[in-house]
């Protein structure tokens, strides 16, 4: 498999495990997570920088693809 | 954890697999861990959904010669709750739990605030993990 086709796969996944991460803050949106980040936050940090980290390597993935 | 390599880490989570009736994506993650190997991706986040609960590693951060530097390990369960989660984040560097035991790598026990000082080896990790998952 091409290093272009593992990207794709990681990105697809990527993807649909975001809704866990969100989930685990109890949102179900990336929209909803940004209005709620104040109170995410004091919740749990983890809970807010797990979204955070995830979004970040989402974005990752989509510039090594040129998205 | 420190001084660890990824393939040593997902050694570690095939005894998860055991402890759980669900197998791990070993294509997608060897796939994952080639990229990181090749210099294309300098980051790991794998997330598994089981029955009772959700199992992940991330780690953010590797050396030049890829060994772990930055990572999180744990369980979430269906009520959205951490049950257990390793990492060496540095945000409870301060707390004196923390400080007691070989800081900076310490356990989440249920919420942020449960944080204890962990020694930091996959092996005790893996330990930990068991523990848990046999009471779930």
């Amino acid at each position: 498999m091409s290093q272009i086709d593992k990207l794709t796969n990681l990105l697809i996944r990527a993807k649909k495990d975001l809704n866990k991460w969100l989930s685990f803050a109890n949102v179900t949106s990336v929209d909803e997570f940004y209005k709620k980040q104040d109170i995410i936050k004091k919740q749990s940090y983890h809970k807010y920088t797990d979204v955070i980290e995830h979004l970040n390597f989402i974005k990752k993935i989509e510039l090594k693809l040129g998205k | 954890m420190e001084n660890s390599k990824i393939d040593e880490l997902m050694l570690s989570c095939m005894e998860i697999e055991k402890l759980a009736d669900v197998s791990l994506d070993y294509d997608f993650i060897m796939d994952t861990i080639s990229l990181i190997d090749d210099d294309i991706l300098d980051e790991f986040r794998y997330t598994k959904e089981f029955k009772l609960f959700n199992f992940y590693v991330n780690i953010q951060k590797f050396s030049k010669t890829k060994h772990i530097e930055k990572y999180a390990i744990g369980l979430v369960n269906n009520n959205q709750e951490n049950i257990i989660r390793y990492d060496n984040v540095p945000h409870h560097n301060e707390n004196k739990k923390v400080q007691e035991k070989n800081p900076p790598h310490h356990k989440h026990i249920g919420i942020d605030e449960n944080v204890v000082g962990f020694s930091g080896s996959i092996e005790e990790m893996q330990l930990g993990l068991d523990e848990i998952l046999k009471k779930l």
